[in-house]
């Protein structure tokens, strides 16, 4: 069975507007007028246990919303949420017990205290028994190198130091489930990487099953299998980030330095005629951009290094931000030119 | 673990809290003891220039000095737990946190109150307590059953306080701003309490509506316990007044956080 089910949930907010002209504000106090945002629209999926998922959208496009619903901070207004086999929303206190949240953006610490009282706050809260809150804080503090730092006042640590702090504080209660919303903006690159490799770890060795929001694709890669992309409030991809890459991201590029960028250019225009083929030259340099599916690369390749002289060569295949850019920007199917063969693709 | 220990645990982490703003407490306890000073020589004024008194000096310089020293109205560190970080709370949306976690909300804001009362008992309401007894000369409790009954009254009194905050905290919801409502809520607590002035000097009109109000459970009954105008049966009659006035304060909180719980999970907050 699922851990997770989302069955055609959607969320729809009630917002009140003001009304125009000069006595609006006025007016709006006694006779408010209110419209209706839709946040999610019509959402399906389910998630096994010990699965790890990323989460993806645009700003506004339903993500916090659908965490918010899984979590039982919000209520659907359509549809059906099981999370761990109950409804979230409906035992808020007994769905609490098996999940752990961390918001990037906030901060569950206690902000004048040293960490180790937020953990004992933790503890009352989740009434955890003694031995098992010892073990579960070395061991956790070990991993993620925080023991140095568990008598610090919270407001003394910097970001980084804080959001491992904020992540141990969410699995001191042993969730099945844990639910992540950008547990990396603002950091670094190394305490990106300490965190993600902690992540790693919990959800390979304890099962933790994993959600997770992020704006970095990095993330991605390193933690999740599986990627569910949502705008505009629906789901509009759900598969493997490998998926992508290998059907959306078809556009290559060949870059060159030499002495004589000219010859390349008239070598280079055989080619031309094909969509997407397209030469520019700076310089000395000489950059190729083609669509894989459409040229042979290794044929251009060798017509290429026949003609001309490379002193550097260089090949890239098309930035995997770039793209996700595009499908927020154009929708999934300006991207998508072949229809999925294997499971999961376009919703 | 059970709740009851939780719920101490809980206390205990709030004791802790409050124990690090120990400049904040020096300064309440200063504001305190100007504003006891200030009332002070008001009375002194009137007991001189008056010839109809009402209660003895003594009587009345005790009531007043003690509402000062337990006062409930004060925009005091004991009134910042439900009021004060819950809407802070609600307007940054932190409350989504608490909303995950399996102590109830109102909950922990009383476990949080509690923590914060009794520190402040400890570093503000005490020493101003014996600051008066030992500068003023105020009269202790008449005797045993006077004094239990005056803590009781006080514990009580809490409850009622913590309630009401938490009423008044809730406006936050709708408003997303809870001072105006704090400020109101000061002045009808100065007078409809009996703080400042005892009910006996207002007008009969006026007492005969007071005395069945909430507000009475937060001084007038306490101080008038503790000066020994409510004693034997009157007294314990009086403690279950306030005690009535405690649990509806409480439900009409709970009643009201509920709407307001609703209104997070279908609006948003």
């Amino acid at each position: 069975m699922p851990i997770i089910e989302v069955d055609h949930v959607n969320k729809v907010f009630k917002t009140s507007v003001r009304r125009e002209g000069r006595f609006g504000t006025f007016i709006s106090l006694f006779s408010p007028v209110t419209r209706q945002v839709t946040a999610v629209e019509d959402i399906s999926f389910t998630i096994e246990k010990g699965e790890s998922v990323a989460y993806l959208g645009p700003n506004g496009a339903g993500k916090s919303t659908t965490i918010k619903m899984l979590t039982g901070i919000l209520e659907p207004s359509g549809g059906n949420i099981l999370v761990g086999g109950g409804k979230p929303h409906r035992n808020r206190i007994h769905n609490s017990y098996q999940i752990g949240v961390v918001f990037g953006q906030r901060s569950q610490l206690l902000f004048d205290l040293p960490v180790r009282d937020s953990y004992e706050m933790l503890r009352y809260m989740y009434g955890i028994p003694h031995a098992h809150y010892r073990k579960n804080l070395s061991e956790f503090a070990a991993v993620l190198e925080v023991e140095q730092l568990l008598d610090r006042p919270v407001r003394t640590l910097s970001l980084g130091q804080r959001m491992r702090c904020e992540i141990l504080a969410a699995l001191l209660h042993e969730p099945d489930i844990l639910f992540l919303d950008e547990p990396t903006i603002g950091l670094d690159v190394i305490a990106k990487e300490r965190i993600r490799s902690f992540i790693e770890q919990i959800n390979r060795e304890k099962q933790v099953t994993i959600l997770l929001t992020t704006h970095d694709l990095d993330d991605i890669e390193r933690l999740c299998s599986r990627l569910m992309i949502i705008d505009k409030g629906n789901l509009i991809y759900d598969g493997s980030l490998g998926y992508i890459r290998e059907h959306f991201a078809t556009e290559r590029r060949i870059r060159m330095v030499m002495p004589d960028p000219a010859a390349a250019t008239v070598t280079a225009a055989r080619f031309e005629g094909n969509a997407d083929f397209r030469v520019s030259v700076q310089e000395q340099m000489i950059e190729i951009t083609y669509d894989h599916r459409q040229i042979d690369t290794s044929e251009l390749l060798r017509t290429l290094l026949s003609t001309c002289n490379p002193r550097d060569l260089a090949m890239q295949d098309e930035n995997i931000e770039a793209l996700i850019r595009r499908i927020y920007q154009d929708g999934i199917n300006a991207v998508h030119q072949q229809p999925p063969r294997t499971a999961g693709g376009i919703r | 673990m059970n709740l009851m220990q939780r719920l101490y645990g809980l206390a205990w982490i709030s004791i802790r809290e409050r124990l690090h703003f120990r400049f904040d407490f020096f300064m309440t306890l200063i504001s305190n003891l100007m504003f006891s000073a200030l009332f002070y020589m008001v009375w002194r004024a009137i007991y001189t220039y008056s010839d109809v008194h009402v209660m003895s000096w003594q009587v009345l310089i005790t009531y007043v000095m003690m509402g000062q020293a337990i006062n409930f109205s004060r925009w005091s560190p004991a009134d910042r737990a439900p009021v004060y970080s819950a809407s802070t709370r609600i307007r940054t949306g932190d409350i989504a946190l608490d909303l995950v976690r399996p102590i109830d909300f109102q909950l922990r804001r009383f476990t949080e109150a509690i923590g914060f009362f009794s520190v402040e008992m400890l570093w503000v309401n005490i020493p101003s307590f014996l600051l008066f007894i030992i500068v003023l000369g105020i009269t202790p409790p008449k005797d045993i059953f006077s004094a239990i009954g005056f803590l009781i009254s006080l514990l009580i009194a809490f409850i009622v306080s913590f309630g009401l905050n938490s009423i008044v905290m809730m406006i936050s919801f709708w408003t997303t701003n809870a001072q105006g409502a704090q400020i109101a809520k000061k002045a009808i607590l100065d007078i409809l309490s009996g703080t400042l002035i005892p009910f006996d000097f207002f007008p009969a009109a006026l007492k005969a509506v007071v005395v069945h109000l909430p507000f009475q459970g937060m001084a007038y009954i306490p101080l008038s316990i503790y000066t020994g105008k409510l004693t034997g049966m009157a007294m314990v009659q009086a403690l279950f007044e306030q005690l009535g006035w405690a649990i509806v304060m409480l439900m009409i909180s709970r009643l009201i956080w509920m709407q307001a719980s609703k209104r997070i999970t279908i609006y948003g907050g």
